[in-house]
Order: C-alpha cells, then sequence, then structure tokens
C-alpha cells in the first residue's frame, strides 16, 4: 500500500447531489413549470437540400391556442458576420444562425425552418404542421468522398475549396527516407458511420424576454455562460441583457455545447410576452441537434526490424454536416499522438455535407483517427511476431517527443498505460474458447484549460458554502468540493456546492474537454488557499500573534491551535465573514491516454458479436474521487463499444435518417455488455496542484479499434468499416 | 379539443384525481398535470425506460399509457419509493456505488430494479441485465448499477442461501 | 533569437520556410519583427481556430505571452473537446 499525503483526495464520498437525483427532486430542463408559460414546437426539413420558395405561416398563426410563431425573418438585421466562441469549436455567427433557423436554403432533413408557441406542446405540433413550405429540391450529397467529388452538389458559396472548407496539413520530417527505411509497410482507408452522443434528455430551453429588456433562458446545456455568448450573438443583445440558468443536465458528452433552442424560444418569448418552453423529441434530437462525423481515413506506417515506427501517414476526410467545422483538426492531431514517430505527414479535410451540423462528441475526431492507426500497428505487430502491446511500448510517446503539429510533449502516461495494460490479469488470461478474439489499443487526448470561477464563504459551524459554474454531468460537484476540502483540512461534506446562474459566478467555460475537476478545480483550490491566507490573519487577531501555520486542518501559532471549524466560529468576532473567490484560465492542461483490452466472441451462424471481457485503462493524474473517474471509463467505453458494433445513422439516398428512434438507432443495453473492469495509472499532472487530468474523453478512443483487433483474431479477415454489425461481418 | 376525462387514481399511496385530455400520455399527466416530475421523458416512443412507473402490479412506461387508462389504477412513481426521509434500501445502493452520473435514467431504473428485486429476491447477474435492458443509460456502461442492484438485494434479503 | 514555427499549410508563402528566427519580448513583437521582413504574415497566423504555444504549453496570453531568446512558438490547431 502506497501512503498517501491526502485525507480527502482518492476516497468516495456520496455525491452532494445524490439524494436530490435518486428521489425525483432534481429539477431537469423539462421539469421546469412557470406562471403563464407556453409550449413551443418546431418545423423541420424534410429535404436534406432545398431551396425555400416560399413561407406562410398564416394559417398555423390563426390556429386557436397559438400565441407566436418565428422564423428567420424575425432575427436581428444580421450584424457583420463574427466568430461565435464556444470555448471550444467556433461558428461564425453566420453559421449559428442558419442553423438555428433556415433562411434562404435547407441543408439537411430536419433542418429547422420555423417554430410556434401554443396553449401546449399538442396544439404546438397542430400549429407546425399548418405552416405552408414550398421546396425547391436539390440534389443532395452525404458523404465526404461524394462531396469532395469533382461536380458534386454545393453546399455553400465561397467556401476554401467547393465543400472543402478547410485543409490541415502537419509535416515533420523525411516522409520518403522514412518509409525507405521500413521493412514493413501498411496502408489502409477505412469508413466510420455518423453516429450521436445519445444522451437520453433531449434539448430543452425554456426563455422569457422580459419588459425591461432581459431574457432569462433555464436550459440543458455544458456551459452556461456559452449559452449566455451565442444567444445574445444570435439576438444581438449586450450578454449582460442574457441571463442563463442552468438546469440539471441529463447528459451531453459534448453534445449540449452548441445552441439550437434558445433563442427561438427568446424570440417566440418576445412575440408572446409569456415564458416560452421548448422539449425537442427524440427524432428531433436525431436530425436537428450535432451528432459525431462520419469519416474516411487513409493510413500508411513503415516500421523497420526493430519494431520502430519509421513514417506515418494520414488522410482524412471528415463530414462536418452543413456547416463547417467537422472537428478534423483534433482527428489531425490525434491520429498519431500516442507515438515518437520522425517522419510524418498528415493532411486533414473539412467537409460540408447535407447531414446535421455536426458536434463535438468526448474526445471529437479521435476515434476516426485511431482506428486507422491502432488497427495498423496490430496487423504490423503480427506480420513482425511483435507483441502488439510491445511494439506500442517501443514507439510510445513521452515527455519531450515532438508532435506532429509541432510542440514537444510534458509529461504523459503513456508508457504506464501500455506497461499496466500488458500487466493487467486480464491480457495474461486464456480466451475463453473458439471463435474468440482479444483486441487492444491505445488512444491520447489533450485536454483543455479555459477559465473558470468559484467562490468560498465559511460558515460559523465550520462548512463552507461553494458557488461555481460548472455544469454537473457526472459528479462534479463533488470532485470540486473535495478538492476544497483537502485544502482546507475539513470532510467533502462540510462543502455545500451549489451551481448558479451567469449573474452569480464568474465566466466558467464549458463542462466539456475533460476540464472541469482540471480548471474548475484549479479554481476551487486557490478559493480555498484564499479561505487559508484569511484565516490565518484572524487567528493572528485572536492570538496577537505574527505568525500562523496551516497543516492538516489545524491553525497554529505557538502552543495555540485551533480547527478549522472552532476558529470558523469565531469569525464574527475577529473582523466579520471570510469569502474567498478565484478566477483562473489555466495552462497546463495535461493529456490523459487510455487504453483498452477486449475479448469478444463473433457467432459464425448469425454475424452476431457478443462482448465477453472488457478492462479499460487511464491515466488519470490523480483520480480524485475514484468511482467517478472509473465511472467515465466505463461510460466512454461503454459509447465506444457501441459505436463499434452498432451504431449508425442509417440515411436514405435523398438523406433522410431512417432510424431516428432508440429501437433502430441502437445504443448498447445492459444486455449488450458485461461489468467493465477499470486500471486507474496515476501520472501526476505537472499543471495542477493535486496532479489532476481530464478523463472524461479519452476512454472512447480505443474501444473502435480495440474491438477491430479483436474482430480479426475472431474471424480472420479485416474489416475496414464502422459500424462492424452482423451484416458487415456476414457479407466478408 | 375534446373535454377532459376526471381521472381517479392512488398515486405513491395517495388518492389522486387529475383532469386530463384523452389524447395526453400518462406521463404527461404526471408530469404537467399532477407534477410529479421525478419520472423522466427520453424518447417518447418506449425505448428509453426513463419514464418507467408501477402501474398496478407491473412496470410499465407510462410514455405509451394514456392518462385515461390509469382511472381507478394504484401508480407508484420515483416520488414514492423512498418511505418518508429514509430511502429505500435501492437509492441508497445506487449513491454508495456511484451507479448515476446525470442522474435521468435514474428514477426509471430504480422503479424497474424494486420491481425486479420483488419478484427475484436474488437476481443472477444475467437476470439482472435482462431485466434491466429496456432501460437505456449512456453515461455508466451499467457496470455501477448492476452491482448496485445486487448489493441493494443483499440490503433487503439476506445474502443468497 | 526566439524561433517561431510556420503551420504548414502557410509555408507554400514563405517558399517552404519551416521556422524562421524573430527578436522580441512577447508573440506579439516576434510578430511584428516577422511583419519587417514578411508582410502579411501575422494574418495567416493570427487566427480565431489556431491556439498559440510558448515552449510547449497553448498559452491563454496568446500574443501577449512573454517569450525568451531560446523559446519555440507553435501556431497550433485549437483543440477543443466534448
Amino acid at each position: 500500500m502506497s501512503v498517501t499525503p491526502y485525507n480527502v483526495l482518492g476516497t468516495r464520498p456520496i455525491r452532494h447531489d445524490g439524494a436530490d437525483k435518486v428521489t425525483g427532486r432534481a429539477l431537469y430542463g423539462a421539469d421546469l413549470q412557470l406562471a403563464r408559460m407556453v409550449h413551443g414546437a418546431i418545423l423541420r426539413s424534410p429535404h436534406a437540400h432545398a431551396r425555400i420558395l416560399r413561407l406562410d405561416t398564416s394559417k398555423a398563426a390563426a390556429l386557436p391556442g397559438v400565441f407566436a410563431v418565428v422564423t428567420a425573418a424575425d432575427f436581428p438585421p444580421a450584424a457583420a458576420d463574427k466568430i461565435v466562441d464556444f470555448g471550444e469549436g467556433d461558428m461564425l455567427l453566420s453559421s449559428l444562425r442558419g442553423n438555428i433557423l433556415a433562411s434562404g436554403k435547407v441543408l439537411y432533413s430536419g433542418h429547422a425552418v420555423a417554430a410556434v408557441a401554443a396553449v401546449n406542446a399538442h396544439v404546438a405540433a397542430e400549429a407546425v404542421a399548418l405552416i405552408e413550405v414550398d421546396y425547391e429540391p436539390l440534389p443532395c450529397v452525404l458523404t465526404a468522398p461524394a462531396a469532395m467529388a469533382p461536380g458534386a452538389p454545393l453546399l455553400h458559396e465561397g467556401l476554401a475549396n467547393g465543400n472543402v472548407a478547410e485543409y490541415i496539413r502537419h509535416e515533420i520530417g523525411d516522409l520518403t527516407a522514412g518509409f525507405a527505411a521500413a521493412t514493413v509497410i501498411v496502408e489502409r482507408e477505412f469508413d466510420t458511420a455518423t453516429v450521436h452522443q445519445g444522451y437520453i434528455e433531449p434539448q430543452n430551453a425554456t426563455a422569457f424576454w422580459s419588459s425591461d429588456g432581459r431574457v432569462h433562458i433555464w436550459c440543458s446545456t455544458q456551459g452556461s455562460f456559452v449559452a449566455r455568448d451565442a444567444t445574445a450573438a444570435v439576438l444581438d443583445l449586450p450578454v449582460s441583457q442574457v441571463k442563463v440558468t442552468p438546469m440539471e443536465i441529463g447528459g451531453g458528452f459534448g453534445g449540449k455545447i452548441n445552441v439550437y433552442l434558445e433563442p427561438v424560444a427568446a424570440l417566440l418569448s418576445k412575440k408572446s410576452g409569456r415564458p416560452v418552453k421548448i422539449v425537442m423529441s427524440r427524432r428531433d434530437v436525431f436530425t436537428g441537434t450535432g451528432p459525431t462525423p462520419g469519416s474516411r481515413v487513409r493510413v500508411k506506417i513503415g516500421v523497420d526490424t526493430a519494431g520502430k515506427i519509421t513514417a506515418a501517414q494520414a488522410w482524412l476526410a471528415y463530414e462536418a454536416g452543413a456547416y463547417p467545422g467537422a472537428m478534423v483538426g483534433p482527428g489531425a492531431m490525434t491520429v498519431f499522438a500516442c507515438y515518437d514517430i520522425e517522419n510524418v505527414l498528415i493532411e486533414g479535410f473539412d467537409v460540408v455535407v447535407n447531414k446535421p451540423s455536426t458536434a463535438a462528441y468526448r474526445a471529437p475526431g479521435a476515434p476516426n483517427a485511431a482506428l486507422a492507426t491502432e488497427t495498423i500497428l496490430d496487423e504490423i505487430a503480427e506480420k513482425l511476431g511483435i507483441d502488439p502491446l510491445e511494439l506500442r511500448l517501443r514507439n510510445a510517446a513521452k515527455e519531450g517527443t515532438r508532435r506532429a503539429d509541432g510542440p514537444r510533449y510534458k509529461r504523459i502516461g503513456c508508457v504506464e498505460v501500455i506497461e499496466a495494460m500488458h500487466a493487467s490479469a486480464h491480457y495474461n488470461a486464456p480466451l475463453p474458447g473458439p471463435h474468440c478474439g482479444r483486441g487492444v489499443a491505445i488512444g491520447y487526448w489533450f485536454n483543455i484549460g479555459l477559465p473558470s470561477s468559484a467562490t468560498l464563504s465559511v460558515n460559523a459551524d465550520g462548512t463552507v458554502n461553494l458557488i461555481e459554474g460548472s455544469t454537473d454531468i457526472g459528479g462534479s460537484r463533488t470532485s470540486l468540493s473535495m478538492q476544497a476540502a483537502e485544502v482546507l483540512g475539513i470532510r467533502a461534506e462540510d462543502v455545500h456546492p451549489t451551481i448558479v446562474d451567469t449573474d452569480s459566478v464568474g465566466y466558467t467555460g464549458v463542462t466539456g474537454g475533460s476540464r472541469t475537476t482540471f480548471a474548475t478545480g484549479l479554481a476551487v483550490y486557490e478559493a480555498a488557499q484564499d479561505v487559508v491566507t484569511q484565516m490565518k490573519a484572524r487567528a493572528a487577531t485572536l492570538w496577537t500573534a505574527e505568525e500562523v501555520d496551516f497543516s492538516g486542518g489545524i491553525f497554529s501559532s505557538g502552543p495555540n491551535t485551533l480547527t478549522f471549524a472552532q476558529l470558523a466560529a469565531q469569525l464574527g468576532a475577529t473582523g466579520g465573514p471570510v469569502v474567498g473567490s478565484a478566477a483562473v484560465n489555466p495552462r497546463g492542461a495535461g493529456g490523459s491516454v487510455a487504453g483498452l483490452i477486449i475479448d469478444l466472441k463473433v457467432d459464425p451462424e448469425t454475424g452476431k458479436t457478443d462482448v465477453l471481457r472488457v478492462t479499460s485503462v487511464q491515466d488519470a493524474g490523480k483520480a480524485i474521487h475514484p468511482a467517478y473517474v472509473e465511472g467515465q471509463m466505463q461510460g466512454g467505453t461503454a459509447q465506444g463499444i457501441g459505436w463499434a458494433l452498432n451504431e449508425e445513422y442509417f440515411m436514405d439516398a435523398s438523406g433522410d435518417m431512417r432510424n431516428s428512434s432508440y429501437l433502430d438507432y441502437r445504443m448498447p443495453t445492459a444486455l449488450d455488455l458485461p461489468m467493465i473492469d477499470t486500471i486507474i495509472v496515476e501520472v501526476p499532472n505537472p499543471g495542477h496542484p493535486f496532479g489532476v487530468r481530464g478523463v472524461g474523453e479519452a476512454n472512447i478512443i480505443p474501444p473502435l479499434p480495440a474491438v477491430a483487433n479483436a474482430l480479426y483474431r475472431a474471424i480472420g479477415r479485416r474489416l475496414n468499416s464502422v459500424p462492424m454489425n452482423p451484416a458487415t461481418i456476414l457479407n466478408l | 379539443m375534446a373535454p377532459k376525462v376526471q381521472v381517479q387514481t392512488t398515486i405513491n399511496n395517495e388518492p389522486v384525481q387529475f383532469l386530463c385530455e384523452p389524447r395526453q400520455s400518462l406521463l404527461e399527466c404526471l408530469r404537467d398535470v399532477v407534477g410529479l416530475t421525478g419520472t423522466k421523458e427520453g424518447c417518447g416512443d418506449g425505448n428509453c425506460g426513463s419514464c418507467t412507473i408501477k402501474l398496478g402490479d407491473r412496470i410499465v412506461t407510462s410514455c405509451l399509457v394514456l392518462g385515461v387508462e390509469a382511472e381507478g389504477e394504484t401508480i407508484t412513481t420515483i416520488e414514492g419509493l423512498a418511505h418518508g426521509n429514509t430511502l429505500h434500501p435501492l437509492q441508497k445502493a445506487f449513491l454508495e456505488h456511484a451507479a448515476l452520473q446525470c442522474g435521468i435514467c435514474t428514477p426509471g431504473f430504480l422503479i424497474a430494479a424494486d420491481a425486479l428485486l420483488q419478484k427475484h429476491p436474488h437476481p443472477t447477474e444475467d437476470q439482472t441485465r435482462f431485466w434491466l435492458s429496456n432501460n437505456l443509460c449512456r453515461c455508466t456502461g451499467y457496470d455501477k448499477i448492476i452491482r448496485a442492484v445486487q448489493a441493494a438485494a443483499v440490503e433487503i434479503h439476506g445474502a443468497p442461501q | 533569437m526566439a524561433t517561431v514555427f510556420i503551420p504548414t499549410v502557410v509555408r507554400p508563402r514563405l517558399n517552404g520556410l519551416a521556422q524562421l528566427e524573430a527578436t522580441g519580448s512577447t508573440v506579439g513583437e516576434l510578430l511584428i519583427d516577422l511583419e519587417t521582413r514578411y508582410p502579411g504574415l501575422s494574418q495567416h497566423l493570427l487566427r480565431p481556430n489556431l491556439a498559440i504555444s510558448v515552449d510547449d504549453e497553448v498559452t491563454p496570453l496568446g500574443v501577449l505571452e512573454p517569450v525568451r531568446p531560446d523559446s519555440e512558438v507553435h501556431f497550433i490547431a485549437a483543440i477543443s473537446g466534448g
């Protein structure tokens, strides 16, 4: 047993919002009820690409029970175009507006065209059906290769090159010389389908446009300030005129960063004078929000007899959907990120197609790219007769390794994760029988910083109240409270966290990029240090002492000692309340490496794959609350397995999604998965006082290639497209 | 618009009357008319299980039941699972095993798991997975949910003989 | 002199040069120095989808970030996440 220097970190307290969430008291966006509230519904395009010739809302507006109808014409006049900063994944204001309510053309089936507010959701739906739209259908294009082909239908005027919005290129070393030095070269091409984050709670937003001009929004968002700023940009309002109250959020995974409903609800409220609530249907969520890109990826890797990668080349074309922004940048940055390679060429293409505008999804862009790299390495390991983990270990990126895009790594845990996989009970256990295969893969995600703010106020009973702005999707109230408790020498239960609206806390970026426990954690740490400094001064006053020490929750000076709680009880007599606060915009977000070992069994008759055993390994830097670190690893693994085996947007030739329900868009159920074992590796991040690395994302990267590699061992053939469902397996 | 219908039910051991349109689902009635918003809507077509409630002696996805069908029925929702301020052993187990992340699917899982433990006091892992396979969770990968349900079974019924 | 690494897509504008030496105490001063020799270069480096990395760390200060004579400056894709 290693001796931990911590009292609170690494323990597993009950989450602070737990009782509310197991008793049904926690309020999510759709649960909100306001006096005089009316309900909105959205009209969506049935065409993947069409010109809007006529849009007549008069019959809808005349229906009894209808309070307001809005279209893109109700947006304020377009100011000069500008970038709307989502903190991650920026968007042009014109694209954001165009996606929220179409103007001129519709660009995908499901594209919002108009919206209605009515006395209830049923009447709103009836009114939407009365809106008349004449469309001139245009040819649609649904995949990146088709959209890049000469003569493809164009979605927009003025992109960089036809439907290619951006070209990315990273180059180091001498590729030709690198491949010349290789003894084994493998090149393969892979296609992946569009998939959805699949959060169970549909998007929702309630807005009230007050007579004083302020707009109050209640919504399900990963970032209340981002929702505020984007809504203000779309409505051409100063940010201070919009106040966002984040409700509990029923999953996001990157898909609840962008705004879809908030500005529409606000416009409907402005017209009706009432609070307006809009809740998406499941089909709205699939067809009207941002899934993650489908892609075509071609990778070529050369390795010498010593098992050293001598050269690597990647060509990545990602489907952005209707507007630019396919996350091909992160794909290009991560495709070879786990490895130390001297000669690299990476090209990326951000390609618009007639599908919903894509959004982030857990390590966005990385799984598509890693599928290729990690599958090819598996093939090369077999050709060279090297253990696949040993091959990865010989090439693992380390501190100081130069990345293909230029900078060198700080301390990362790539070697440690591979070694933990190699030493695991799972990797050293025999396979259970015929038609079974074991696959391994690793993946890297950078993680991000971004601003966060926090305030701590000390209560006379020795507890503290934590005010913060990071919406809590997976237990972050507790991982943040634990960091405050550790500094202050109190229990996690003695910290009372509250997530407040955008008027009530300093700017805080999204709960995304695996940043919350790192960056908001740092803000909480700094705020707690501020409290300690102030409390020391109070103790000094009390004792008329020059110097006061604080250690292990005890203030001391000479013979005098007081616990945190004892001193807290005397604040009134020593100068009044103590409130500590901090606002940070940290550098030093430590990247995280994740690995997966998976055993599969394939039924040769039906092509059905059963998942037999799974072990997820990840570098957490320091696991603040290990149960919720494990939860991130298990959740990302389950999503990755679903992506690998079953999930896809099944589009017909006209661009309509034919499987827009949970019955047909088949996410893993409890019956589809075994227990998911976890091994937490802790290589401290030097950029955080407790060594925290974000763990929310890297875990979704290895499942695609690990499943592909396991399937190869089970059936003896390699698949080059995802999902690797029974039909694909039987048709090999 | 069809006239509203009066429906007489027992919800969480209390008599409840509500007025609803014939087209309104029981889920909508519970949430928007009665004000019990603990039951969640994830899909509206019976495939996610978030709106699972107990209706009589069986569990149903309340989005697929009409409000008027609840006439004379006894209903248990998530708000009725605890005894006063004392959490049900399943609720405690979900917290102790970190079996929820975002929490939106949790009410449906708890109601479904409660029914499972009444039918199978000591369910195997396979029985538990099969029973809960109509409840989708996108955050946890189910591992901690299965463990929590099995721990609650021991808490309620003792260790299996 | 600090070293400014040129993103691959920008290199054709500099006849293929991959890195340049520049003088200054901040990223901004380096760019001003480079502008005198390569007019118009900074508009291709200061783009919203590019983050600035100084000595292997993405900086929230951007052009205000201090640099040392031996610093490495990169313009890399702004990283996002889910």
